[in-house]
């Protein structure tokens, strides 16, 4: 069967199965299916892994069914990709084109996924504020999700970490725990904790996480105030805190912590179990919980402490991470306290030398053996339907470690002996996940691995915002701001373009945008001579083109009404290039290509055909086939035998 | 109460909770019974409910409202008058139990591959040097953590098998499950205790008067109990089923509460 | 432009007078507009959320420094 037939099949059950909802009947069906998805597994990573004898469980899967490119989204970005993969649609469909989107009408920044709303009505009393209706946490990928026709044909539907489903779905039937899209307790997708009484290690650079001063009460005691999330019950919102008592040991090399009456011994270079911390927002009736893990990077001769990103709780949510409330506490009371954060691994304390190597690969390891646990406790869970079982290590390990094996890389010369195999340790890892799975195929089961895109090398960033600036068609009136983000530095009323996001840039549009001066008449050829611009870009030091193709949205959706806050063009850059770290908040750095020397080194926000995802299976698929048509493939698989 | 619990020794926890609770609930109405005065307390009930009934009826007339209230607090106190004899029969047994159950019930056994931090608190710290930790059916984790201010000691312990015990600085702790199956004590820290607080106490475990080890932690997990979605504390299920077997006691043995 | 009256105790306005110099301001007002602004961007209700904020809540993403 060729990709069109197997695709007009895939349509058709998918069809049908939403045209038995109508009827009200619960199809029976035998057929089981196993979707476990490795965020960013890369298709020739895999072959090359495969060849080597790295992955044998893969090797022996592509023999029984196949390996496939899996075309991505556009831009090829997780939380495109993955809200393709729900609903079956692009952009267009789900309304997800970047990480990052702006409001139109002040141009601020938001996380595309989801957002938390304030109450709308609220009762005061003294200090108290007390909501009464409204307000929540909602999700912001639109679109019908295509486990919600299984469901109501009464097929079982279990999917574990998901992205981009945070809220997690209450759909009736189903088991849904929140992936990718999932905040820390402060509502940000990660902010570590850094206590220390070394001066040198305090700066005035809060990304990622804050560091924190501390003093040796004079008896090694330090007092570490730990920072929750905000009080929304008091007015003011004031931020919530607790304390830990961190009693330092520096003959043991060792830490005691006592946080909330309970101690955890920690020596150097270790992690202590979770801990949970407790915040009261309205002292003896409302109490929001988070877990963090304590690292004790240095003690003598001075205190170095991490402590995690807090975590929701999973056995106290806070927030509804999954659906039904019960299930991801029904996880934690099987494997213990776990990963609730979207984004597990700390990237950030690895690229702000809060951590080393040694030091981030710890605590992934921790991460992936945690996530490994779950995987087998679901797999013992799993009875029919649909199991979707989502891994995040993959690709946060191959942002921070792809370094190790591009020698063109800046950072390549530096990596240590040790990580120089890491990433063929990281296939392997994935592969024994694989050969995990693979002891539940039988005649019934269908076993789909797959990811959402590939990987390529970041080594050289591009300025998006700069080159505009130095084109004319962005004009700086403060120059002193240009490192600053949010576009501190721009004159509106001289600027025609911006950059924002990873791959968005926007055309300042009289009308939708305040200040606007390109008119909607002339947007679209000024949009076809911006592209053919960035397409010609030549870098000096290569003499490689940064952008490989720059797609005006309007063309790539025709005839659909797209909404506000979606960019007018996304820039799809070569292999080794991706956006400057400074053009995705709004700043014009002098420069305009430079080398990135950021431990994130693999990136995939480049044009989507340079960056597939893998599809590995159990039963032969045919070439050709998208994450977005994943979906139907599930479905099909599910109702072949209907 | 060990006795009382050996049949659900290989039952899930929850079962022996459930069954100690309902048994409870009934015991303490039957006690309650026999300690009070049935007859005032129907006396006083019945003419509490005509108050209130004599209130509803005559909401047009405040005089006769405030009066009817004002009778019915005056009620009120001689009810808890009446009830003050019967709730301290059943306040010793309930205390017991409750510390029989919590020592039981309130804790997890250690967990398995996850270290947990046992602290000791000593009348003079030992000296670091020649200071060793070992335990038995229970692994043990090096360092040793001093903490000079506070006088403590602090090591982890995981993989602890049911009756584990611990050696440090020659003073041995038995630390988790007392015994094998649900139902068995299971030591939090130890104390030095008198007779009365060893009672109230049951999941410390006792230190000699002469120990130098005033006293120990271990940063056990708390245990909850899933019902009804919700996850709730052993007192929580205690006190919502003895309180149901209760109120079905009062009904088979007519009760007058 | 704009005038705001304040009145500050006599020691509290020595110690800014001398801070101010230490820090290269030219005078004791540049040093406090400088300050003002400082917190205004880092507090400004007006945007909203400010961009401080914003880019605390998107940085974790690793994507963006």
């Amino acid at each position: 069967m060729n990709r069109r037939e197997f695709l007009k099949s895939a349509a058709a059950a998918s069809a049908l199965l939403a045209l038995n909802t109508g009827c009200g009947g619960a199809l029976r069906t035998k057929r089981k299916v196993l979707a476990l998805a490795f965020d960013g597994l890369d298709p020739g990573l895999v072959r090359r892994y495969s060849a080597l004898g790295l992955m044998p469980n893969a090797k022996r899967l592509m023999q029984m069914g196949s390996l496939r490119n899996l075309a991505t989204s556009n831009p090829p970005q997780s939380p495109v990709a993955w809200s393709g993969f729900i609903t079956g649609g692009g952009p267009d469909v789900h309304g997800i084109f970047d990480f990052v989107h702006r409001n139109p009408e002040n141009r601020i920044p938001y996380l595309s996924t989801s957002r938390v709303n304030p109450p709308t009505r609220t009762l005061d009393v003294g200090n108290l504020r007390l909501p009464l209706s409204g307000g929540g946490v909602e999700l912001l990928r639109k679109g019908e999700p295509f486990w919600r026709s299984l469901l109501k044909n009464g097929i079982p539907v279990t999917m574990i970490k998901l992205p981009i489903d945070f809220p997690a779905p209450q759909d009736r039937g189903g088991r849904f725990l929140s992936g990718m899209g999932t905040p820390d307790i402060r509502g940000s997708q990660g902010s570590f904790t850094f206590f220390t009484d070394d001066p040198r290690s305090l700066s005035d650079d809060t990304s990622g996480g804050i560091i924190v001063p501390v003093r040796d009460q004079g008896d090694n005691c330090y007092r570490c105030r730990v920072t929750g999330p905000q009080n929304s019950l008091i007015a003011g919102s004031p931020v919530m805190e607790t304390t830990a008592d961190v009693w330092a040991d520096r003959t043991a090399g060792a830490v005691r912590i006592d946080v909330n009456g309970r101690s955890f011994v920690v020596g150097v270079g270790q992690w202590s179990p979770w801990v949970r911390f407790s915040f009261p927002a309205i002292p003896g009736i409302s109490t929001v919980f988070a877990i963090g893990r304590f690292y004790v990077k240095e003690l003598s001769p001075k205190l170095r402490l991490y402590l995690s990103p807090l975590n929701i709780d999973p056995e106290n949510p806070a927030l509804p991470i999954s659906g039904p409330d019960w299930f991801a506490r029904s996880i934690a009371e099987a494997i213990g306290p776990y990963y609730t954060k979207g984004f597990p691994e700390d990237t950030k304390a690895l690229s702000r030398g809060i951590f080393n190597d040694d030091d981030y690969f710890s605590q992934a390891t921790n991460v992936f053996d945690e996530r490994l646990r779950m995987f087998t406790h679901a797999l013992g869970n799993w009875k029919d339907g649909l199991l979707f079982f989502y891994f995040s290590s993959t690709d946060l390990n191959q942002h921070m470690f792809y370094r190790t094996i591009d020698p063109e890389s800046p950072l390549h010369s530096s990596v240590a002996p040790r990580f120089r195999n890491i990433m063929g340790e990281l296939y392997a890892k994935a592969d024994r996940a694989i050969g995990q799975a693979m002891e539940l195929l039988d005649g019934n089961t269908d076993l789909m691995v797959f990811s959402d895109h590939g990987f390529a090398p970041f080594n050289r960033g591009f300025g998006l915002n700069s080159w505009l600036a130095a084109e004319g068609y962005a004009h700086i009136s403060r120059p002193e701001d240009r490192n600053k983000d949010m576009f501190a530095c721009l004159d509106w009323n001289r600027t025609s373009a911006y950059g924002l996001g990873l791959n968005s840039l926007y055309v300042n549009q009289a009308g939708r945008e305040p200040d606007g001066i390109v008119t909607t008449d002339e947007k679209y050829p000024f949009m076809q001579r911006l592209a053919r611009d960035l397409e010609s870009v030549i870098d000096p030091l290569t003499g490689r083109r940064p952008v490989e193709k720059a797609y005006i949205v309007s063309d790539m959706f025709p005839g659909k009404e797209l909404p506000p806050f979606a960019p007018d063009m996304i820039v799809g850059y070569a292999r080794s290039y991706r956006c400057s770290w400074e053009t995705a908040l709004g700043a014009f750095p002098e420069e305009i290509i430079t080398d990135n020397t950021d431990p994130w080194s693999g990136d995939h926000c480049v044009a989507p055909m340079l960056c597939p995802g893998s599809l590995i299976t159990s039963s032969p698929m045919p070439e050709g086939l998208a994450l977005q048509d994943m979906g139907a493939v599930i479905t099909r698989a599910l109702t072949g035998d209907s | 109460m060990t006795a009382l619990l050996a049949p659900f020794r290989n039952s899930p926890p929850f079962s022996g909770l459930l069954a100690i609770s309902l048994v409870f609930g009934v015991i303490m109405i039957l006690i309650f019974k026999f300690t009070s005065n049935q007859k005032a307390i129907g006396a006083i009930r019945s003419r509490m409910g005509a108050r209130a009934l004599g209130m509803l009826l005559h909401l047009h007339s405040p005089v006769t409202v405030i009066k009817a209230a004002t009778a019915l607090m005056v009620d009120n106190l001689s009810y808890l008058w009446r009830i003050v004899t019967p709730m301290l029969f059943i306040a010793v047994p309930f205390i017991l139990t409750a510390a029989a159950l919590d020592a039981r019930y309130g804790s997890m056994p250690v967990p398995r591959g996850i270290p947990t931090t046992v602290t000791l608190t000593w009348d003079e710290l030992p000296a670091r040097e020649g200071f060793t930790v070992t335990g038995a059916g229970i692994t043990v984790i090096e360092p040793v953590v001093f903490v000079d201010t506070l006088r403590q000691t602090s090591f982890r312990v995981q993989n602890a098998s049911p009756g584990a015990t611990v050696t440090a600085g020659g003073v041995t702790l038995p630390i988790g499950a007392s015994a094998e199956g649900s139902g068995s004590v299971i030591y939090r820290g130890a104390a030095r205790m008198n007779a009365a607080e060893r009672l109230l106490k049951p999941f410390l475990a006792p230190l000699p008067p002469e120990s130098p080890v005033t006293g120990a932690t271990a940063s056990i997990p708390e245990a909850r109990y899933s019902i009804l979605g919700g996850r709730w504390s052993w007192l929580t299920v205690f006190l919502v089923y003895s309180s149901l077997s209760a109120i079905a006691g009062a009904a088979v043995f007519k009760v007058k509460v | 432009m704009a005038k705001l009256k304040m009145k500050l105790d006599d020691g509290f306005m020595e110690r800014m007078k001398k801070v101010a110099g230490i820090g290269g301001y030219s005078s004791v007002d540049e040093f406090v507009i400088h300050v003002l602004e400082r917190e205004m961007e880092k507090l400004d209700p007006v945007k909203g959320e400010s961009a401080e904020s914003i880019k605390k809540k998107l940085e974790g993403l690793g994507y963006i420094s």
